[in-house]
Parts: C-alpha cells; sequence; structure tokens
C-alpha cells in the first residue's frame, strides 16, 4: 500500500482502503484494468461511493494504487526462504519451478499479476511507466545482485554479466508469463523460466578454474 | 501492407482490399490509444473515412473487426521474420542479423502511437475468452515458424540432435514479447536488447561447433534508463 496515502487515516480507515485495494487488484487481474469499473469495486469491496473518492480521486489513482501492491507482491514471492539471496543455481533453479509450480493456479488464470498490469498499461502515461519501471528496477536488482555474489564466488565465470543475465531472467518470465495465459498452456513460461537459468548455468565456471570455496 | 489471414473474408476487389485495410489500420491506432471499450463504429467510420455501410460490408461486427486486427498483426510478425535479409533464419549469422533488425525496428516505431503484437495482447487479452483464442493463434503461428527454422538448423547439424525445435522456438517467442513489455514500460531499448540477446545465446547453448556456442556479449546501449518526463 502507498504509505504517503494512507499515513494520516485511522485504522478502520486503513482497512477500509486496503479492502479497496485488494477488489481492485483481484477484478483487474481477472478482467484487464479496462474491465474494471469504480462501480463494480464499489459493490465488491462494500462501500459506498463517497468512501471511495475519499481514498482514491479517480480510477487512475487506484490503478496506481494497484501497481504499488502488485509490486510488493512479487517481492514477497521472490523472498520466499526457499529461495534464500537468488544467489545460486539451486536457488534460482528453485526459483524456475517455483514459477511452474504456479502455472496452473496463477499464470493460466490471468498471467503475472505484475507483467499482466504493465502489459495492459502500454499506452498509459510517463508517471504511470515510472511506477512500473520501479518496480522492474527493484526486480532486476534482487537478481543482480544475487549474481554478482555468484561471480563473486567464483561460481560464475569472470565474463557473466550480472545485469544482462538479471534482465534476460525477468523477461524471460514475463514474456513466457504473457503466452502461457495467452495460449492457456503451461509449456511457454515453463520454457522461458528453465532457459533463463540455464542460460546463467552456461556462465557457470568449470571446476578448474573455479577459485576454491572459501570455508566460513 | 501485410497480407491479412483469409478468415471471414469475401474475395475483395483491390480497391476493397485497400479500404478493408485501412479501416483495420485505423482501428488498431484507436485501440492503442483509447483502449478497446472505447472502440465504436461511429468513431472509427469518421477516423477510417467511409460510410457506415461500407463499414458493415467489410465488417459483420466488432469482434470481426478485431480478429482482423489481430490477424493484421501478426502478419507483420511473420513478414518481419520472413523478409529476404534474414535468409531463412536457420543459422547464427541469421539470427543475429534478426537481433539488429529487432532493435532497428523499435527504433523505427518508437514506444506510441504503433500497434505491437504484445500490445495488443496486452491491451486484449482479458476482455473474453475468444479474444484470447485469436491472440493464441496467432502466437502459434509465430512459434511454428521459428519451430521450423530451428528445425532445419538442428537436421543440417548446425544444432546439437538433443536440441528441441519447439522448446527453442517458445523460448525466442517468450524472450522476445517479455523483452518487449519491459522496453515498451521503460521507454527504452536495453530490456529489448538483454531479452533478444539471451534468445541467440541460449540457441547457441545448443551449438554442434563449439565456436558458434561461445555467447556473444550483450551490447550495452547507452543510457539505461530514461527518467519519465511529464506528458
Amino acid at each position: 500500500m502507498n504509505a504517503a496515502g494512507s499515513a494520516r487515516l485511522t485504522r478502520k480507515g486503513r482497512a477500509t482502503r486496503a479492502r479497496i485495494v485488494d477488489v481492485a487488484a483481484k477484478l483487474m487481474y481477472q478482467r484487464g484494468i479496462a474491465g474494471t469499473s469504480i462501480d463494480e469495486v464499489r459493490n465488491r469491496a462494500a462501500v459506498s461511493g463517497s468512501q471511495i473518492s475519499h481514498y482514491f480521486h479517480d480510477k487512475r489513482d487506484l490503478t496506481r494504487t494497484v501497481v504499488g501492491a502488485r509490486r510488493d507482491d512479487v517481492r514477497q514471492f521472490h523472498s520466499r526462504p526457499d529461495l534464500g539471496a537468488l544467489d545460486s543455481l539451486d536457488a534460482l533453479q528453485a526459483w524456475a519451478d517455483a514459477n511452474v509450480a504456479d502455472i496452473n493456479t496463477v499464470y493460466r488464470k490471468g498471467g503475472c499479476v505484475y507483467g499482466s498490469l504493465a502489459a495492459e498499461l502500454v499506452e498509459a502515461d510517463a508517471e504511470i511507466h515510472g511506477d512500473l519501471a520501479t518496480g522492474y528496477d527493484q526486480w532486476i536488482e534482487l537478481f543482480r545482485a544475487g549474481l554478482v555474489e555468484m561471480r563473486r564466488r567464483g561460481d560464475l565465470r569472470p565474463d557473466a554479466d550480472p545485469r544482462h543475465l538479471a534482465v534476460s531472467l525477468v523477461t524471460a518470465h514475463q514474456g513466457g508469463a504473457l503466452l502461457t495465459y495467452i495460449t492457456d498452456s503451461p509449456e511457454p513460461l515453463r520454457a522461458a523460466v528453465n532457459a533463463a537459468v540455464e542460460y546463467v548455468r552456461s556462465f557457470a565456471s568449470t571446476p578448474k578454474t573455479r577459485r576454491p570455496k572459501r570455508t566460513n | 501492407m501485410a497480407p491479412v489471414a483469409v478468415h471471414d473474408e469475401r474475395p475483395l476487389t483491390a480497391k476493397g482490399r485497400a479500404t478493408r485495410d485501412r479501416i483495420v489500420k485505423v482501428a488498431a491506432e484507436l485501440i492503442l490509444r483509447d483502449g478497446l471499450s472505447a472502440l465504436n463504429m461511429d468513431a472509427l467510420r469518421k477516423a477510417a473515412s467511409v460510410s457506415g455501410s461500407q463499414l458493415a460490408h467489410y465488417f459483420t461486427d466488432k469482434g470481426a473487426l478485431i480478429r482482423a486486427i489481430v490477424a493484421r498483426q501478426i502478419a507483420v510478425v511473420l513478414d518481419f521474420h520472413r523478409q529476404p535479409k534474414l535468409g531463412g533464419l536457420d543459422t547464427f549469422d541469421d539470427f543475429e542479423r534478426w537481433i539488429d533488425l529487432n532493435m532497428r525496428y523499435l527504433r523505427r516505431i518508437g514506444y506510441s502511437g504503433t500497434p505491437t503484437y504484445h500490445g495488443l495482447a496486452g491491451q486484449l487479452a482479458k476482455s473474453d475468452n475468444t479474444m484470447r483464442d485469436t491472440l493464441a493463434a496467432g502466437y502459434s503461428q509465430w512459434i511454428e515458424l521459428l519451430e521450423n527454422a530451428i528445425r532445419r538448423m538442428r537436421d543440417r547439424g548446425v544444432l546439437v540432435a538433443h536440441a528441441d525445435p519447439r522448446t527453442l522456438a517458445l523460448v525466442i517467442v517468450s524472450a522476445h514479447q517479455g523483452g518487449a513489455t519491459l522496453a515498451f514500460t521503460y521507454r527504452a531499448e536495453w530490456p529489448h536488447a538483454d531479452a533478444v540477446r539471451f534468445a541467440v545465446n541460449y540457441l547457441r547453448v545448443f551449438a554442434t561447433d563449439p565456436a558458434d556456442r561461445v555467447p556473444r556479449a550483450p551490447r550495452r546501449p547507452r543510457g539505461r534508463r530514461v527518467k519519465p518526463t511529464a506528458p
């Protein structure tokens, strides 16, 4: 939730606002942003029109808040304990596996919770694109930091480019999620995330060139 | 102009085809600008300078029109892949050129105003299930084109025997579409550059010749992130 927007609210107010955002995020995921009306959000969240306009100026404002909420969802997914700090090939493979495990329950139902917003907002204004880019920046950085660490440890060769590999992982995920949703098939996302991890693996140091592991 | 798919299309004269193509092009631009829900036949009629009866003659309803838009857009993608400069798209040199031409195309169309397949997919996918099927059919054609090209590479021994053409085709189309989604979000080319480089380098993992297997370095375009400016 957008902290600035909720700072001055009472606890009850915060709960109401959170409920509105939750309902809006779900509806937008199911039907798209264009297919979600403020009226419907109001009905589903069981709040009055004046309540909704108390918390959000308009649909654009609500959409931006949903982008923020989904950004948090992505961050939360990547802080699952089994993914560690995303700084080993095993952790990256666990990431790919975790995505594949969600294919039927999430991706075939509506694509990526974050990427489907970005894809629909292709012609939105600069401020909304900035919001979305901030989420992608954070996501790319999560991977980049882990990959930098892997290279520092010598798990990856010096010619591995952490930034390039991080962007590869995120774009593979986003395109795979889009195609898996559109084609209603598990194949694209499974192929894409596994390929991205295998791509990282192709930069793994061979045992000979690998520096000895530190024991600590 | 790219040929449109033949479904729900009657035989047309050259002039009829031109009119129909103009309607489809204008409609695609309207959807891009204002969204699908804002597309109404009146606005389209005016923007494309056709009469109501002409419009009704070419498209029985909005659904038929939107199917034609998607068909036109996937034809643009398929034509791009079939252009003579790309050869048969079945050597590593062809795929390196595929990267260059993708980046050149992106620079040419910019990030606004020109319909793209990922843009249509992102905007239309959730409008209804028929739309999703129509978009899926387009992706299937694209995947199949690449699958066939990659199979030829494998059959000629350019790729190792265990290379799976379908999986590789899925990876390439996915990377392309994900790269496009981020590029259009950032209004910058680097995400697409990284994504298509990943796609081709991943194909290289399956090269028979060790020299082909060496990953090519991603080009680092200047200015990673364009700061959003007020509209």
